[in-house]
C-alpha cells in the first residue's frame, strides 16, 4: 500500500474533524483569559447548530445559516454573562444550566416548528466547505495575535489574572469580561454551525455529542493558550482521524478499543508532555467593585 | 434553624419562578398550569400507576431519586476538596459494571451475597475516580480533563463487555444476563406500590447521614474542607493537599460506584446490566449537587425534587400529551434561576432601603 495513500487523506480528516472542537476551544481560551469559566460551550455549540440548520432550511442559504449559528451562540452567552458578571453566580451552576437547557429547548424547538421529534428535515451542505475551513484556522490563529499581541487583549488577561489591578489603572472590568464571553460564545456558536452546515445535513438532538467538552479539554491542554489549544484540538481529531482509519483495515483490536484511542492518547500527552498547566488566576472567580 | 432557612430562599423563589415560566409555556400550549402541577405533584408523591393507587407516586420517585443522590454525593465530596468531577457518569459506569461482572460470576451465597458485590462497586468506582486523583495528585493533570476521558473511554469498554464476555447469549438486545438472586437489593414496600423501590435508597439515606457526620467530625473531612478552602493554608498547617485530593476522588468514585450497582442490582432494568441503564445520571447528579448547594441534606431534598420533576413530567405526558422537554425546560430554568441567587438578594435590598 502506498504510504502517501494513507497519510494524505488521514491528515485531511485530522484538519475536518478537529476543526469545531479547536474553534470552541479558542474561543474558551478568550473567555476564560478574561476570567469567565464557561461549561456551557457545549449547549452552545448545540443551539448554534440548531439555529444554523433553521435558517439555512428557511434561507437555502447556508452561509446566512452559519452567520445565524454564531450570533444564536453570542447570545446565549449573553446570559451567562449576566449571571456571572453582573449577579455574581456561580459560574459552573451557570454553565451546566445552560447545557440542560439547549438540549431541552433545541429538542421543544424541532417538535413545535418542524413538528417531528428528534431530527430536522435535511437542508443543503456547503458547496465548498474548504472555505469555511480556511476561514476557522485563520480566525484562530488570528485569536492567538489578538490576544497577545493587541492592546484588548491585554486587557483581557490582565483581567483574568488580577482584575483589581486591572481596575485600578482604568480598564472596565465587566466590559470585558462581557467582551471576553461574548466572544467564547460567539466561536462555540460557529463551532456548532460547522456541524450542521458541513458535517451532516439535519440537526438531531444532542448531536455535538461532546465537542464542547473536549473544546474546554483543549483549552487546558493549550494552556490557556489559542495556539496551544488548536494543536491540543488537532492532537483530538488526529486520534478519531486514526481510529476512524484503523477501523477499515480490519486490525485484530475489538472496534471499541479503537474509539478510545483519542482520549488514552489524551490521557498520556498530559501525563508526559504538559505537566502542571495553570489557569488565568482570577478565572472562576467574581469581581466586586 | 430560619438562618437555614435564609439560605435555601433563593432556591425557593428560583422553582417558583421556573414553574411560572413553565406555566406560562403550558398556557401556549392550551394547558391549564395548576391542573398540570397538581397533576404532576399527585403523581409524583402519591399516585404513579393505576395498578397500585397507594403511594406508588412517592415509590417511584425515591426510586429515580437513588441515583441522582448517589452521584451527586460523588460531585460533592470531591468538591469540597476543590475539585470538580465531572467524572461521576464513568465512575457509576465502573460500580455497575464491576457489580454485574462479579454477580454473574459468582452464583453461590458465599462470593456472590450483596455486600461482597456492593464492595467490589465501591473498589472499581474507587479504583476508577482514583485514576484521576492519582494523576492529579502525581503529574498536576487536570480532574476535568481526565475526568471527562475516563468518561469516554469506560463508556466503549462498557460497550466492548456488552458486546462480549458480559453479553447475554440468550438475549437479542445488548445486555447482560440476569445477576445472581443472593447479589439483587431487597425491594422494599413493593407488594404495595407495585415499583422498584429498593434498599439502595434506605443506603443512599445512611450514606448522606454518614457524609454529614464524615465532613462535621471526622479529622480527614476537615482535611478534605481545608484544602479545598485553600491548598497552600492547608499545606502550611501539615496537610498533604496531593493525598487529600487523591483521598476526596476516590471517596467520590465509592459514592458513584454503589449508585452504579443500585441501578444493576436493584432491578431497575430486571437486574441486568444494559447499553442505557445509567441514562445520565451521573451528569444530572451534578446540577442536584448545585442545587442543594453542596450539602448532604440538600442533595437528598434536591434530588428527590428533581426526581419528583421526572415522575410527574411523564405523568404530564400521558395525560396532556405535552412534550417531556418542558420539564426539561423547567429543570434548565430552575437552575439558571438558582446560579442567579443574587438577582433574589439584589431586590431583598433594595425593598430593605425603602
Amino acid at each position: 500500500m502506498n504510504i502517501f495513500g494513507i497519510i494524505g487523506p488521514l491528515i485531511e480528516q485530522t484538519i475536518t474533524i478537529s476543526a469545531p472542537i479547536m474553534i470552541t476551544a479558542v474561543g474558551a481560551c478568550i473567555g476564560e483569559r478574561s476570567g469567565v469559566v464557561n461549561i456551557g460551550l457545549e449547549g452552545i455549540m448545540l443551539s448554534g447548530a440548531f439555529a444554523t440548520t433553521v435558517v439555512n432550511l428557511a434561507t437555502g442559504n447556508p452561509y446566512l445559516g452559519i452567520l445565524a449559528g454564531i450570533i444564536t451562540g453570542g447570545l446565549i452567552s449573553l446570559i451567562h454573562a449576566v449571571i456571572s458578571i453582573n449577579l455574581k453566580g456561580n459560574q459552573i451552576i451557570s454553565g451546566v444550566a445552560i447545557n440542560l437547557f439547549s438540549i431541552a429547548a433545541t429538542s421543544f424547538l424541532i417538535k413545535t416548528i418542524y413538528g417531528v421529534a428528534g431530527t430536522t428535515p435535511s437542508a443543503d451542505k456547503l458547496a465548498d466547505y474548504r472555505i469555511i475551513l480556511v476561514l476557522m484556522y485563520g480566525i484562530a490563529i488570528g485569536a492567538h495575535f489578538f490576544l497577545f499581541n493587541t492592546v484588548t487583549g491585554l486587557r483581557i488577561r490582565a483581567v483574568g489574572e488580577h482584575p483589581l489591578a486591572a481596575d485600578t489603572v482604568g480598564i472596565s472590568v465587566y466590559k470585558i469580561r462581557y467582551l471576553g464571553v461574548i466572544l467564547s460564545g460567539m466561536f462555540a456558536g460557529f463551532g456548532g454551525a460547522y456541524l450542521t452546515a458541513v458535517v451532516l445535513r439535519s440537526f438531531s438532538s444532542n448531536m455535538s455529542a461532546g465537542r464542547g467538552f473536549m473544546a474546554m479539554a483543549a483549552m487546558i491542554f493549550g494552556k490557556w493558550n489559542p495556539l496551544g489549544a488548536i494543536l491540543a484540538s488537532l492532537l483530538f481529531g488526529f486520534g478519531q482521524a486514526f481510529s476512524d482509519y484503523a477501523k477499515t483495515v480490519r486490525l485484530p483490536i475489538p472496534q471499541q478499543f479503537l474509539t478510545m484511542i483519542p482520549y488514552i492518547l489524551t490521557l498520556l500527552a498530559l501525563v508526559g508532555f504538559v505537566g502542571k498547566s495553570r489557569a488565568p488566576k482570577a478565572s472562576g472567580q467574581p469581581y466586586e467593585k | 434553624m430560619t438562618k437555614k432557612l435564609k439560605e435555601f430562599l433563593p432556591s425557593i423563589i428560583a422553582v417558583l419562578i421556573a414553574l411560572t415560566i413553565g406555566g406560562i409555556i403550558m398556557i401556549s400550549k392550551g394547558v391549564n398550569p395548576l391542573f398540570a402541577y397538581s397533576d404532576m405533584a399527585k403523581a409524583a408523591f402519591y399516585q404513579a400507576s393505576p395498578r397500585a393507587p397507594f403511594l406508588s407516586g412517592l415509590a417511584k420517585t425515591l426510586f429515580t431519586a437513588t441515583p441522582l443522590i448517589f452521584s451527586a454525593l460523588a460531585a460533592m465530596v470531591a468538591f469540597k476538596a476543590g475539585l470538580f468531577n465531572i467524572g461521576a457518569q464513568g465512575q457509576m459506569i465502573a460500580g455497575g459494571l464491576a457489580a454485574t461482572f462479579w454477580a454473574i460470576t459468582f452464583r453461590n451465597y458465599i462470593l456472590g451475597n450483596v455486600f461482597i458485590v456492593l464492595i467490589i462497586a465501591m473498589a472499581a468506582g474507587f479504583l476508577w475516580a482514583g485514576i484521576a486523583g492519582f494523576l492529579k495528585s502525581r503529574f498536576g493533570v487536570n480532574e476535568v480533563i481526565s475526568t471527562i476521558m475516563l468518561n469516554y473511554i469506560i463508556i466503549e469498554f462498557q460497550n466492548y463487555l456488552l458486546n462480549g464476555i458480559l453479553k447475554d447469549p440468550a438475549s437479542g438486545s445488548t445486555q447482560s444476563p440476569k445477576v445472581f438472586e443472593g447479589a439483587r437489593l431487597p425491594l422494599i414496600f413493593a407488594k404495595i406500590t407495585k415499583q422498584n423501590l429498593n434498599l439502595g435508597f434506605v443506603i443512599v439515606i445512611l450514606l448522606v447521614i454518614g457524609i454529614y457526620f464524615f465532613f462535621k467530625y471526622f479529622k480527614k473531612g476537615y482535611e478534605i474542607k481545608a484544602v479545598g478552602l485553600s491548598e497552600t493554608v492547608a499545606e502550611n498547617s501539615g496537610i498533604n493537599p496531593k493525598k487529600i485530593m487523591f483521598l476526596a476522588m476516590g471517596l467520590a468514585g465509592i459514592c458513584a460506584g454503589l449508585g452504579g450497582a443500585e441501578r444493576v442490582l436493584g432491578g431497575s432494568a430486571q437486574y441486568a446490566y444494559t447499553e442505557v441503564i445509567m441514562g445520565d445520571a451521573g451528569f444530572t447528579g451534578l446540577a442536584v449537587a448545585l442545587l442543594g448547594k453542596n450539602s448532604p441534606f440538600g442533595i437528598l431534598i434536591a434530588g428527590i425534587f428533581y426526581a419528583a420533576l421526572d415522575v410527574g413530567g411523564q405523568a404530564l405526558q400521558l395525560k396532556y400529551q405535552v412534550d417531556k422537554e418542558i420539564v426539561l425546560i423547567i429543570q434548565a430554568l430552575i437552575i439558571i434561576f438558582v446560579a442567579s441567587e443574587n438577582l433574589f438578594k439584589f431586590f431583598t435590598l433594595k425593598r430593605k432601603e425603602k
